[in-house]
């Protein structure tokens, strides 16, 4: 079986323009959550979120794109791609379609007026994805998945799957999001998934505590370079991971609400685990999918007891305290994060993690990040409609 | 030629000439058409097939669930449930979608928008947290994610294996098809379900298909597949797998059905490779229809 490295990453995220950024924030504990800065967002029920700090932001289809193409850079800016023949070098992004700005619909019913055909190419989900294929050259397979908050985790693991079945050399695989706008926050207001804390943004994201309300919409990119290790080797690239397992599972419960007895988040990680030929006592960090919603965090939790046992599992913690819910873009966002704290033995913390919920006892990286050398990550995601991914990161040790 | 990994051990079909296979085939040889006018709003003379009902009260588990339903999942789980069949171990069958995006304009959030205009007709966000709100339908974003079909057809269906929504006009369909085939060639699952559905006659569609300069008939259709281990016993029909295919290929050449049923572009490749049309074996001439973006399936009818 061939194995896949990561030889590249590279992200833009509300705590920080790159990924150099992004990390020092994440491991000072910082938060991205503020208020609503693209639109006026005073009278709606929720008024803050976790934005990326682009001026000029306010069509979504192009946001998406300059975020994608901002993250792209930063992921090639250390030793960019391998020079392979086009046609083995693919990609697989995970996206979902961008929303018309409320002006143009405005336009529409007021004059009628129906923008061309690029606005609506510019919006589709597999946009960013056909971006990153032109920027590189790529002319291999070329990939868009669209599972909500589970698409960049399952775009990972299907770029890891060509590598490893030989398909193409490398892959540049990731995701993005952009929901902060007026239609969102009223669509998932109404669904009472956000958190209503208006009073305090900044610890309005507590996943696992005992008075979380609901998950902070965010927004942000995360680029991978992964390719086979005899690639890597052969051009004497530095190998920052090795993406080892992939895990995918269906829910089968609801379109919004997780099962309590977390069957679907376990089974994607032991399918990770069985993937990545690793038993689960090996793994010593989980960046959990962690979203503060009430249901979210007390399913997984409920999944990692069950996978691990009780009292017995690996450090778990959750980013989108910090830097919200990048929704699309979560899964490879987060697989950035796991790399990184393997191959720094640090990991970011849970931040506003006051009162751990009984129903998540688990080994919270609370407050603060915990220097402790891990070989083995797990990162999940899980998504609206009951899709599930997990991935499993190990640092390189040659 | 590569090594055949997949068998097709289950079919389901839902067009505008009728809910199985062999009755669209039937239909089809026997120069039956499915068109007529469409009556859309400002497409009134445009010519469509429409899929009547489809019936699915059997088929939800949560008979509310019914509302949440986009079009799409509504023809999806028809197909899918045939295509399936009686499964003994359901929470191990992998399910992998190809869809194209839920139009996100459709027209059901006017309303909200129209009480949320300024005097001068500009979009004012405090009249739309104020007033429009009220009136914003509060299941749009459920039922305008591009997943929604493998959502329902998952939870309706009670499958739990490993899923995948594939995304990306009309090659996602038979993309869909290559990660089912590979799924069940490396063992991730014994049983894969691909379900490809979509329409194309609604009002959103029909005015984008304007914007991209597509003309002609439309369609709405629903296929779904239930592949297991090559060689099963109960095999219709073996696939293989031809490779990871490039980048900027021609997408589906003349579907011949669609005189009859007219385009639907997602889900014509697979329709194709189920009717054969033109193919002796289905193999020499797959390549010709089937290479789409980043993905080739082959199949093969000589067993």
């Amino acid at each position: 079986m061939r194995r896949v490295v990561v030889t590249g990453m590279g992200a833009i995220t509300p705590l920080g323009m790159d990924l150099a950024s992004t990390w020092r924030a994440l491991l000072a504990g910082e938060s991205g959550v503020g208020p609503i800065a693209r639109f006026n967002a005073q009278d709606f029920p929720v008024g803050f979120a976790a934005e990326v700090d682009l001026p000029d932001a306010h069509d979504e289809g192009q946001l998406k794109l300059d975020l994608t193409a901002r993250a792209l850079s930063d992921a090639l800016a250390g030793q960019g791609l391998p020079d392979i023949d086009p046609r083995r070098l693919g990609v697989c992004f995970g996206s979902e379609a961008a929303r018309p700005t409320l002006e143009v619909v405005a336009s529409r019913m007021r004059t009628g007026h129906i923008p061309g055909a690029e606005e609506l190419m510019r919006n589709a989900p597999a946009a960013p994805t056909q971006y990153v294929a032109e920027r590189i050259g790529a002319q291999g397979p070329c990939w868009t998945l669209s599972t909500a908050c589970t698409s960049s985790s399952q775009a990972v693991g299907e770029g890891m799957l060509h590598i490893r079945r030989g398909d193409v050399d490398a892959m540049v695989v990731g995701g993005v999001d952009v929901l902060v706008n007026p239609v969102m926050v009223t669509g998932f207001s109404l669904l009472g998934a956000l958190s209503t804390r208006n009073e305090d943004p900044r610890g309005a994201s507590r996943p696992f505590d005992l008075n979380r309300d609901g998950f902070v919409l965010g927004e942000g990119a995360g680029v991978l370079i992964l390719e086979s290790l005899e690639s890597a080797q052969a051009r004497g690239a530095e190998i920052l991971a090795e993406l080892r397992g992939y895990g995918a599972s269906l829910n089968a419960y609801r379109i919004t609400d997780s099962p309590p007895d977390g069957r679907g988040a376990s089974q994607a990680m032991e399918n990770a685990l069985r993937d990545g030929r690793l038993d689960a006592s090996e793994v010593g960090y989980i960046n959990a999918h962690g979203t503060s919603t009430p249901m979210n965090d007390a399913s997984e939790s409920r999944g990692i007891q069950k996978l691990f046992g009780p009292g017995t599992g690996p450090a778990v913690s959750s980013t989108k305290s910090m830097m919200g819910h990048l929704v699309a873009a979560c899964g490879a966002v987060e697989a950035i994060v796991a790399a990184m704290a393997t191959r720094h033995g640090v990991l970011p913390p849970t931040i506003n993690l006051d009162n751990p919920d009984p129903a998540c006892a688990l080994d919270h990286v609370a407050h603060h990040a915990r220097e402790q050398a891990t070989r083995h990550a797990l990162t999940n995601a899980f998504g609206f409609g009951g899709s599930n991914g997990s991935l499993l990161l190990s640092r390189w040790e040659g | 030629m590569s090594e055949m990994l997949a068998s097709v051990t289950g079919v389901g079909v839902l067009t505008g000439l009728g809910g199985s296979l062999e009755e669209l085939q039937e239909r089809l040889a026997a120069g039956e058409s499915a068109l007529s006018a469409l009556g859309e709003e400002g497409w009134e003379e445009r010519l469509g097939s429409r899929v009547e009902g489809p019936r699915l009260r059997e088929l939800l588990k949560r008979r509310k669930d019914a509302k949440l339903l986009p079009r799409a999942a509504q023809l999806a789980l028809p197909a899918a449930a045939a295509a399936l069949g009686e499964v003994q171990d359901r929470e191990s069958v992998g399910l992998f979608v190809g869809v194209r995006r839920e139009p996100p304009d459709d027209g059901s959030a006017d309303p909200a928008i129209a009480a949320s205009l300024d005097e001068l007709g500009h979009l004012d966000a405090g009249l739309l947290a104020r007033k429009g709100r009220a009136l914003y339908p509060p299941l749009l974003p459920l039922q305008t994610l591009p997943n929604m079909v493998l959502a329902h057809v998952a939870i309706n269906l009670e499958l739990m294996g490993p899923g995948d929504a594939l995304c990306g006009a009309e090659c996602a369909g038979v993309q869909a098809l290559r990660l089912a085939i590979q799924a069940i060639a490396e063992g991730r699952c014994e049983v894969a379900l691909v379900v490809v559905a979509d329409s194309q006659i609604d009002g959103s569609s029909l005015r984008d298909r304007g914007r991209l300069g597509l003309d002609g008939p439309v369609a709405e259709a629903a296929v779904a597949l239930k592949l297991e281990r090559a060689g099963h016993p109960a095999s219709l029909m073996e696939l293989r797998d031809g490779g990871a295919g490039g980048q900027g290929g021609p997408t589906v050449g003349a579907c011949q059905h669609r005189k009859q049923l007219g385009a639907c572009e997602l889900v014509d490749p697979v329709l194709e490779l189920l009717l054969g049309f033109g193919h002796a074996t289905g193999v020499e001439a797959s390549g010709a229809w089937a290479r789409v973006l980043g993905s080739e399936v082959h199949v093969s009818r000589d067993l």
